[in-house]
């Protein structure tokens, strides 16, 4: 065994007494021959602490101070007591980093600065006394740890774990405040400098720009990475998914694949331009999960993440289940929409009219319709109509000019002259007024009258319907031409009238009809509809069924971007 | 200018008058030689944060070189060194300056 020196001196607390206890450490370093940086950390440590008694402990009067310093090579202790009330210096938070001249604080460095120097601090309370302890060197050979900071220790030339080897420490500027900081983030909070230095020296110092992957999914990263500048960001469904944890400057990564071996099961990806300190999994694993102090930060982030990742699953549950109720709204939203259109087949009681419909939405609901209203033994309204905008906007829409056609039917049912264009021009001012979202529709609106065998009709900016009446080529109702209604209030449309005798036949569309793309985005087209309406059909029924199959052979898989929406009518006699 | 000797309590109460009556008074780029600092106590580095914040108040800047080892480490751990642009010398501070 080794002789242990032992060393006591007893000061009054004063202005002198940090320097007093300077010059008697010095003197002790010098006559044991203990090495420079171990005197200068001591020399700090006994500075820092016997000033905060002057200043803290006996700031009220004096009273005495006590040191005590025994070398035993390889460590040296320094104990030092007050008598002041009971204060734990170790308890105190280091200074945060700030990153200003003008937010910097002047004060908070002492303790920290011990902190960092010594291998090791205590500090107990013993009888009336506050008693801190410091170590430079080794622990105490009973300590296990003595075996593992042996095998840890370091010295050039040292071999890295990608095998090219460092002769000696070439850290530059950058390198030494890489550690400066680091020892500051929350990993390494309260880890002694030199038991991080001689392993961070093997360690790389990372730089990525914004946007760039570090890290794959189902990757062996073998890597764990510390943030030193910028921030990073893990995402779990894929490396653009919007779902991600912020891994902010301070915070590491990668460590739970070092410490299992496992496969990474996440995508890490650099927030901003970012500097980041490379550790291999094996010296993460074999050199510094062993230091207690970093274990026990590690278990203190990990959980913290842990608690984040848990809100971050409660929430998504919670959203999946508001998905799952708005999916069933939607749903009902479709049915309710498809019941508000007059079902297949229509007009049963008409024997003179032949009339079949047809509506298939591009999402769950649509801004489509189509409607025909019986206004009494001989006079019929049909309609169809395109909202702009798809889904539910233009569904609810929809479904507001549907009733206030419907409710503007019933009204002209007693009329005798009924004047389609004023039923429009009103229906277009109402529309106007409720029509908050700036959403307009097109509509073609007729009134098929089988005594007069003629259709008046009002064409709001729709699609010309086709028309053929027997021994006739097929024609587009082109003219007149109106504005589409709820977007200007106080226009006056124009209707016509057109001769529909027996063996006449009349098409309703929409444009998502004559618009469907195919994969090389070409459009159906008015010919294409042209050529089917031109085709020889039993029933409109059987016309409506060849258009849509024209247009779902035409688009193939290509997704149909609007609503498609048909209503043929045929006079039988 | 120069400082030597030790910057603890003693030391800094020694200069914190006079030295930040010279490095705060006027805007000027200063370079504050550490190389004869043999020693940096955390009360030392108030005396440079003050002098490095009134100088940069006064639209001027304040930056520190040629610190030994001990007293290098102990800047770096208190994180001023991010704070205060430190230059391994007085040359290269000036070089830094003149790049201004």
């Amino acid at each position: 065994m080794l002789a242990e020196h032992r060393h006591n001196l007893t000061l009054d607390s004063g202005p002198a007494a940090a320097g007093e206890a300077s010059v008697w450490i010095r003197t002790l370093a010098v006559q044991h021959q203990i090495p420079q940086d171990w005197a200068d950390g001591l020399d700090l440590c006994v500075v820092e602490i016997t000033s905060n008694i002057v200043n803290y402990a006996y700031a009220n009067g004096g009273g005495e101070i006590h040191l005590e310093f025994s070398f035993s090579d390889p460590r040296a202790e320094l104990t030092i007591e007050d008598a002041g009330s009971a204060f734990d210096p170790l308890q105190q938070h280091p200074p945060t980093q700030p990153t200003t001249l003008e937010e910097a604080s002047n004060g908070g460095f002492g303790i920290h600065l011990v902190r960092q120097f010594a291998d090791a601090c205590e500090y107990r309370r013993v009888g009336e006394r506050n008693r801190l302890m410091v170590r430079f060197g080794a622990p105490w050979p009973h300590s296990r740890q003595t075996e593992r900071r042996q095998t840890a220790a370091q010295s050039f030339p040292l071999q890295r774990s990608t095998n090219a080897q460092v002769v000696v420490d070439e850290r530059e500027r950058n390198d030494r405040r890489t550690l400066g900081f680091i020892s500051q983030t929350e990993l390494f909070q309260n880890v002694a400098y030199h038991e991080l230095e001689r392993t961070l020296a093997n360690c790389l110092v990372v730089q990525f720009n914004a946007g760039e992957l570090i890290l794959a999914a189902g990757q062996l990263s073998q890597r764990v990475w510390v943030v030193i500048e910028g921030s990073l960001r893990v995402h779990f469904d894929g490396p653009e998914s919007d779902d991600f944890l912020d891994i902010p400057r301070g915070e590491c990564v990668g460590e739970v694949s070092a410490a299992d071996g496992k496969l990474s099961t996440a995508w890490v990806v650099a927030a901003s331009a970012c500097t980041l300190l490379e550790i291999h999994a094996k010296t993460f694993v074999e050199q510094l999960l062993i230091i207690p102090n970093l274990g026990r930060n590690l278990i203190r982030i990990l959980a913290e993440r842990m608690r984040r990742s848990n809100q971050r699953i409660s929430e998504r549950v919670r959203l999946a289940t508001e998905l799952k109720a708005l999916q069933r709204e939607l749903d009902f939203a479709t049915r309710i929409q498809t019941s508000m259109l007059p079902p297949n087949p229509l007009l049963t009681d008409e024997p003179r009219l032949d009339c079949h419909g047809f509506m298939r939405a591009a999402r769950q609901v649509g801004g489509d319709f189509y409607d025909v209203i019986p206004l009494d033994s001989h006079r019929y309204l049909i309609a169809i109509g395109d909202v702009c905008n798809k889904g539910m906007p233009a569904a609810l829409f929809m479904a507001q000019t549907l009733a206030m056609l419907r409710s503007m039917a019933i009204q002209e049912k007693r009329i005798e002259q009924v004047q389609l264009a004023d039923i429009v021009s009103r229906g277009n001012d109402q529309l106007c007024r409720m029509n908050s979202e700036q959403l307009f529709v097109s509509i073609f609106l007729a009134i098929v009258d089988l005594e007069l065998d003629q259709i008046r009709y009002v064409n709001a900016g729709h699609n010309p319907p086709m028309i053929r009446l027997p021994g006739e080529p097929s024609n587009l109702i082109e003219l007149p031409r109106n504005p589409v209604a709820g977007m200007v209030s106080g226009i006056r449309y124009k209707s016509a009238s057109q001769p529909f005798p027996s063996g006449s036949l009349l098409l309703l569309y929409t444009d998502g009809v004559t618009e469907a793309e195919n994969i090389a985005l070409d459009q159906f087209g008015e010919t294409a509809l042209m050529g089917c309406f031109n085709e020889l059909h039993d029933s409109a029924e059987a016309l409506v069924s060849t258009i849509v199959k024209g247009v779902d052979q035409f688009a193939q898989e290509h997704p149909q971007a609007d609503d498609i929406t048909l209503l043929a009518l045929r006079r039988l006699h | 200018m120069t400082l030597d000797g030790r910057l603890d309590i003693d030391g800094s109460r020694a200069i914190d008058d006079r030295f930040s009556f010279i490095t705060t008074t006027r805007k000027a780029n200063v370079i504050v030689d550490l190389s004869s600092v043999t020693f940096l106590a955390s009360i030392g580095i108030r005396t440079l944060m003050t002098a490095a914040r009134g100088q940069q108040g006064r639209g001027g800047k304040l930056v520190l070189a040629a610190a030994q080892p001990i007293v290098q480490k102990v800047l770096v751990m208190a994180g001023i060194d991010q704070l205060i642009a430190l230059y391994d010398s007085v040359e290269a501070a000036q070089t830094a300056f003149a790049g201004d």
